[in-house]
C-alpha cells in the first residue's frame, strides 16, 4: 500500500519530535530565508509578461518600481503554466541589470583582434548604423549569396516577421535560418512529412489527463521544469499513471518513471520500430483509425552521414527526402525483423522492458502521451525518430484526444511562434508556406502587396545554418548578422567555425554584426556590436510549444543607448533600400512605411502600436478573408490558411495569451487545444477546422483536414547507426544539454548570482565503471578529444546525469568548457539539424 | 516507492538527529544565499542541503519544511511551506498540492 502525503507529514513530525525530544530540536531551526523576502514597500507597477527561457513559455508577472524590474512571479491567468514557475523564471528580473551591461554601439577597427575580449571600441549609433548599413549594401550588390542572417528562436513574433519581410521581399535573400534549426528542426520537417502542417495536435492539457507518459531522449526535469511539474503532479494525483523514460543516460526525469530504459545511441528508432510491429503483427492497433485516416510510405535509406561539405551533392544527399507509397501489408513486412528479441539485444534494452512498454500502446484504453526533445531532434536521423514516434501513435489511434498524443517539446521560448510561424528559415515564408511552392509566393505577394513574381527570385532555399557557418569558414560569406543568440558558443564543431587551425579561417575576413546585451564569445568575433534591448525593455510576443502565443509587456526601459532590435533593423534597412524601388513605389515605405517614418528615423508609433500593426499585417496569412487577393488564392490553391488562424492583437493580452488556431465563435476568441479534433470550440476542440475543412464522424473523432487525402503519413524508417561509433581511439559517446538553473549558454544565468552559484561549473559526468578504467576520480580535470576538436574539463561522478559505461555528459553553458570545440556538426540529412548528442571522443586525465 | 522513501527518511532522522537529515543546523553558515532574494522568488537552499532532494525527492523536504501550525508544531524554526503548496491553498488540507512535488525546480541548491 502505497503512504499518502497527509500520513507522511504525520509521520514525519512524530520521528521529528522524537528527536527533538533527545536533545536536537535545535539543529532544526535557522533555515529561514534572507532578509530580501518582500519587505514593507509599496507595491509596484505591475505588467504581464512570458519567461525569457525555455520554451515552456510560463506566463509571469513582473512588478516594477522606479523603472526597475524587482520582482517576476507565475502569472496564474497564463493557461500554460497556471501561476508555476521555475528557478530562472524567478530570477528573471536580475537578468537585466548585470554590471557589464551593453549600453552603447561597439566598432572593431583591428580585424586580428578577433577572438579576444580587446579590439573594440565605442561609437555613436550613426557611426555603427552607417558602417553596417555600407557592408550589407556592399555585398548585398556585389553577391548577395555572401551574406547571410542568423535569427533566434528567442527573437519575438513581430521582430522576426520584420526581419522575414525586410529579408525576403526586402533584399531578396533567403540566406537566413535561425538557430531553432539546432533544436527543432527535426521535429518540423517530421511535422510537416506526416500532416503537411507544422505543431502539434494536441496541447499542454494532456499532461494533466494521461494515463501514461513515455519521454523519449528528454530531460524534462532539467530543460522543461514547469511541464514536468505538471507531469509529476499528474502521476501523484491520478490512479495507476506510469511513466517510462527512454534515453541514453539516467537524469532528473528518470526518478519519476515506474521504468527507465537506457539504450544503445541510435536503437531508439529500433525501439519504436519494435512497438510498431508488436501493434502491427498481433493486430493490436486501431484497426478503424488505420483505415479511416492513414496512408503508408517508405522513404530513402542507407543515406550515409551528413558530416562532409559536400553531402548534398551525393547521390545519398540528393536524394535522402525521396519517399512512395506502400501498402500496410507492406510496411508490416518491413516492420516484422523489429521483433522484441532482436531489438533487444540491439538496443540493450530488456525484451521484457520493451514488450510492457509496447503493450501500452496495444491498450485501447491507456491515453499515452509521448514527450520528446533533444535526444530524438539533435539526432543524425532525428526526422526519422520523429517519425517512427508518430507512427505509434497512429496505428494506435492516441493523437488528438485529451491526454493522448504524441508531443514535441521545443526548446526555447518563441522557436514556434517566431522561427517557424513567421518564416525565419531559408526556405519558408510565413504561416508554414515554402518559398519553393508558387502558390505560396502568389499568397505572400498578395498579403504584402507586392508584384506578382516579385518573390520568384527566392524560390530556391537558402543556405541553412551549417551550411551557411561551413561556407563563412571557407571564406565564402562576406556579412553575417545575429540577434538573439550566441553562435561562437551554442554551434557545433567550434573548432572549424571559429577558426582555431590553420585552414577554414574564414571567420576573421567576414564582417560580423551582433546584437546583444552582454559581452559573450560571439561579440569577441564582432566587427559591430549593437547594443539591445533586453525581454521586458520593449513588447514583444513568445508562441510556446502548445501553439500559444502571449504577448510580453514593456516594463522598463533599456539602459544607456541600448535600443530595441527592431528599431536597428528598420534604420539599417532604410539605408540598404535607399533609392530602391518595389513596382514604382520606394521599396522601404511600401514594406514598413506603415510603422515607421524613415525622416524622423523613428516608429510612428509607441511598442504597443507598432506590434500591434506588424501582428495585424502578420494576421491576414491565417485571416486571408481580410484580404481580397490572398482570399482568392488561398480558395482556388486550397491552401486551408484558416488552420493556423490567429486572432486580433488586444485578445492576446486580454486572455494572457491563446493558443491557434484561435476561432470567433459568437463573437468571442476562443483557443483550440486539441487540433483537428471534432467538439465544442468552448471546450478546446477544433470545431470550426472540422467543420470548415474535415470530416466529422471519423474514428476517434478526429479529421486530419490539413494532411494530403485528410490521411496522415505513416513513413516507415528503419534503424541506421550513429554517424560514428566508439572504437579504440575514440572509445565514448559524448552528450551535451541543458540544465535547470542555466538557459542555453549561461550569458544572462551566469550573471545572476543565485543562479551561478546553484551551478557554479561545467561537469563531465561520468560513470564511476568508466573512472575507473581511465583512472581519474571526482576532481580530477580531462581533456576530452574527438575528430573535431577538444576540451578540457573536471570529472564528476556525482553529477546530474548518470551516463552508462561508454557514455558521457556535460552542459554547454560555460563558455571556460567550451563542449562545442569537439561536438560533431554531422547533421539529419533530411532536417539538416546537427547531433550534438553522439560524438565520439576520448578522455585523458591531464 | 515512496513508502519506502518515507521510511528512511524516518530512519535516518532517528539515526543521526534530525539536524544531520534537515541541514537546517543553527552553525554559522559561510554566507547567506538568500540575501538578495527577490520580493516573491522561493529561497534557495542553504549550504548543507546538498543532495537531499536526490537522494529523498520531495517528502526529504517536506519532513522539515511541510511544518506549520496543524501538521507539524515542532518545527516552527524551520521556514514553513507556504499556504499555496498545499491543496486548496490551506495548510489546514494537510495534503500538499502535487505541483509543487519538484521541490528543486524552485528551491535550488544555494
Amino acid at each position: 500500500m502505497d503512504i499518502t502525503r497527509r500520513q507522511f507529514v504525520k509521520a514525519t513530525a512524530v520521528a521529528l519530535a522524537s528527536a527533538a525530544a533527545a536533545g536536537t530540536l535545535s539543529s532544526l531551526v535557522g533555515c529561514a530565508s534572507g532578509s530580501a523576502q518582500g519587505g514593507a514597500q509599496a507595491e509596484g507597477q505591475k505588467f504581464t509578461a512570458v519567461c525569457r527561457f525555455c520554451g515552456c513559455g510560463c506566463g509571469v508577472i513582473c512588478e516594477v518600481r522606479d523603472n526597475k524590474l524587482i520582482s517576476v512571479t507565475g502569472d496564474p491567468d497564463n493557461e500554460s503554466n497556471r501561476g508555476l514557475n521555475c528557478v530562472k523564471g524567478y530570477y528573471l528580473g536580475k537578468i537585466l541589470y548585470g554590471d557589464d551591461r551593453l549600453t552603447v554601439p561597439l566598432i572593431r577597427d583591428d580585424a586580428s583582434t578577433k577572438g579576444t575580449a580587446e579590439g573594440l571600441r565605442e561609437a555613436t549609433w550613426d557611426e555603427a548604423l552607417e558602417l553596417v548599413s555600407a557592408k550589407l549594401k556592399e555585398t548585398w550588390k556585389a553577391d548577395k549569396s555572401r551574406l547571410a542572417f542568423w535569427l533566434s528562436g528567442q527573437q519575438p513574433i513581430t521582430e522576426g516577421y520584420a526581419c522575414a519581410k525586410f529579408i525576403k521581399a526586402g533584399l531578396l535573400s533567403n540566406n537566413v535560418d535561425p538557430n531553432a534549426r539546432l533544436c527543432m528542426a527535426s521535429a518540423v520537417v517530421s511535422f510537416m512529412n506526416v500532416f503537411q502542417t507544422d505543431e502539434p495536435a494536441g496541447s499542454y492539457a494532456d499532461l494533466d489527463e494521461a494515463d501514461v507518459f513515455v519521454t523519449w531522449g528528454a530531460n524534462m526535469a532539467e530543460a522543461h521544469p514547469m511541464l514536468y511539474s505538471r507531469l509529476t503532479a499528474r502521476k501523484l494525483s491520478g490512479e495507476g499513471v506510469r511513466h517510462y523514460d527512454l534515453g541514453t543516460i539516467t537524469t532528473r526525469t528518470s526518478a519519476s518513471a515506474d521504468k527507465t530504459l537506457i539504450f544503445k545511441p541510435n536503437t531508439d528508432l529500433a525501439i519504436a520500430n519494435c512497438i510498431a510491429n508488436h501493434l502491427v503483427q498481433n493486430k493490436l492497433y486501431d484497426e478503424a483509425f488505420v483505415n479511416d485516416h492513414l496512408q503508408f510510405k517508405q522513404g530513402a535509406e542507407n543515406i550515409g552521414n551528413a558530416t562532409m561539405d559536400d553531402y548534398e551533392q551525393t547521390e545519398a544527399g540528393k536524394t535522402a527526402e525521396n519517399v512512395s507509397a506502400i501498402t500496410f501489408e507492406e510496411y508490416a513486412e518491413r516492420l516484422s525483423p523489429y521483433t522484441f528479441e532482436y531489438v533487444s539485444e540491439l538496443s540493450g534494452v530488456p525484451a521484457e522492458d520493451l514488450r510492457e512498454l509496447a503493450e501500452v500502446f496495444a491498450d485501447p484504453d491507456a491515453k499515452v502521451m509521448s514527450l520528446w526533445t533533444m535526444g530524438v531532434n539533435q539526432h543524425n536521423r532525428g526526422t526519422w525518430m520523429n517519425h517512427n514516434i508518430y507512427n505509434i501513435h497512429l496505428l494506435s489511434g492516441k493523437i488528438a484526444r485529451p491526454g493522448c498524443g504524441p508531443f514535441s517539446l521545443t526548446g526555447q521560448p518563441t522557436a514556434c511562434g517566431t522561427a517557424r510561424e513567421v518564416g525565419t528559415f531559408c526556405h519558408r515564408l510565413p504561416a508554414d508556406l515554402l518559398v519553393a511552392n508558387e502558390q505560396h509566393r502568389r499568397f505572400t505577394e498578395a498579403v504584402w502587396d507586392l508584384p506578382e513574381g516579385h518573390l520568384d527570385a527566392i524560390k530556391a532555399p537558402g543556405m541553412h545554418t551549417v551550411k551557411m557557418f561551413r561556407e563563412m569558414s571557407k571564406g565564402n560569406i562576406d556579412f553575417l548578422w545575429s540577434a538573439h543568440n550566441n553562435w561562437a558558443q551554442s554551434m557545433p564543431n567550434l573548432t572549424r567555425f571559429l577558426g582555431m587551425g590553420d585552414e577554414n579561417r574564414g571567420i576573421f575576413d567576414t564582417f560580423i554584426v551582433v546584437n546583444e546585451v552582454y559581452p559573450t564569445l560571439s561579440t569577441q568575433y564582432a566587427d559591430v556590436v549593437l547594443p539591445v534591448a533586453l525581454w521586458v525593455e520593449r513588447e514583444g510576443q513568445f508562441g510556446n510549444a502548445e501553439r500559444r502565443t502571449a504577448v510580453f509587456e514593456k516594463a522598463v526601459d533599456p539602459p544607456g543607448e541600448a535600443k530595441w532590435d527592431l528599431w536597428a533593423f528598420m534604420e539599417v534597412a532604410r539605408r540598404v533600400l535607399d533609392g530602391e524601388k518595389i513596382g514604382d513605389k520606394d521599396a522601404f515605405d511600401h514594406l514598413f512605411g506603415f510603422i515607421y517614418d524613415k525622416d524622423a528615423a523613428d516608429f510612428k508609433g509607441d511598442d504597443r502600436e507598432t506590434n500591434r500593426a506588424l501582428w495585424e499585417e502578420y494576421r491576414v496569412f491565417s485571416n486571408p478573408s481580410l484580404n481580397e487577393q490572398a482570399q482568392a488564392i488561398n480558395e482556388s490553391a486550397k491552401l486551408k490558411m484558416e488552420a493556423k488562424q490567429l486572432a486580433p492583437y488586444d485578445e492576446y493580452l486580454t486572455h494572457h495569451g491563446l493558443t491557434w488556431p484561435v476561432r470567433e465563435v459568437d463573437g468571442t476568441w476562443m483557443s483550440t487545444k486539441w487540433r483537428f479534433a471534432d467538439g465544442a470550440q468552448a471546450d478546446g476542440f477544433d470545431e470550426v477546422g472540422v467543420a470548415t475543412y474535415g470530416t466529422p464522424g471519423l474514428a476517434g473523432g478526429v479529421s486530419f483536414y490539413k494532411s494530403t487525402d485528410m490521411r496522415p503519413s505513416v513513413v516507415f524508417r528503419p534503424y541506421e547507426p550513429p554517424a560514428e561509433e566508439p572504437d579504440e581511439e575514440y572509445p565514448f559517446y559524448f552528450v551535451t544539454g541543458r540544465l535547470l538553473e542555466h538557459w542555453h549558454t549561461g550569458t544572462l544565468t551566469r550573471r545572476v548570482p543565485e543562479l551561478d552559484r546553484a551551478l557554479p561549473e561545467a561537469l563531465l559526468n561520468v560513470s564511476p565503471e568508466d573512472c575507473e578504467k581511465l583512472g581519474v576520480l571526482d576532481g580530477d580535470m580531462v581533456r576530452v578529444r574527438s575528430r573535431f576538436g577538444q576540451f578540457d574539463i573536471k570529472v564528476s561522478t556525482a553529477g546530474r546525469t548518470e551516463p552508462p559505461a561508454g557514455v558521457v555528459f556535460a552542459p554547454f553553458f560555460a563558455e571556460e568548457a567550451l563542449v562545442n570545440l569537439a561536438v560533431q556538426d554531422t547533421y539529419c540529412p533530411l532536417s539538416k539539424e546537427p547531433d550534438y548528442k553522439k560524438t565520439c571522443v576520448s578522455i585523458e586525465k591531464i | 516507492m515512496k513508502k519506502r522513501i518515507v521510511a528512511a527518511a524516518l530512519a535516518l532522522a532517528m539515526a543521526l538527529g534530525a539536524g544531520a537529515v534537515v541541514g537546517c543546523s543553527g552553525q554559522p553558515q559561510k554566507e547567506d544565499v538568500n540575501a538578495d532574494v527577490p520580493p516573491g522568488a522561493p529561497p534557495l537552499m542553504p549550504p548543507g542541503h546538498e543532495g537531499r532532494f536526490e537522494q529523498l525527492g520531495a517528502n526529504g523536504c517536506y519532513g522539515c519544511h511541510g511544518a506549520n501550525d496543524l501538521a507539524n508544531p515542532m518545527l516552527t524554526g524551520s521556514t514553513a511551506l507556504p499556504e499555496d503548496h498545499y491543496e486548496d491553498g490551506s495548510s489546514s488540507t494537510q495534503e500538499l498540492n502535487p505541483t509543487h512535488d519538484q521541490c528543486i525546480t524552485c528551491h535550488s541548491q544555494g
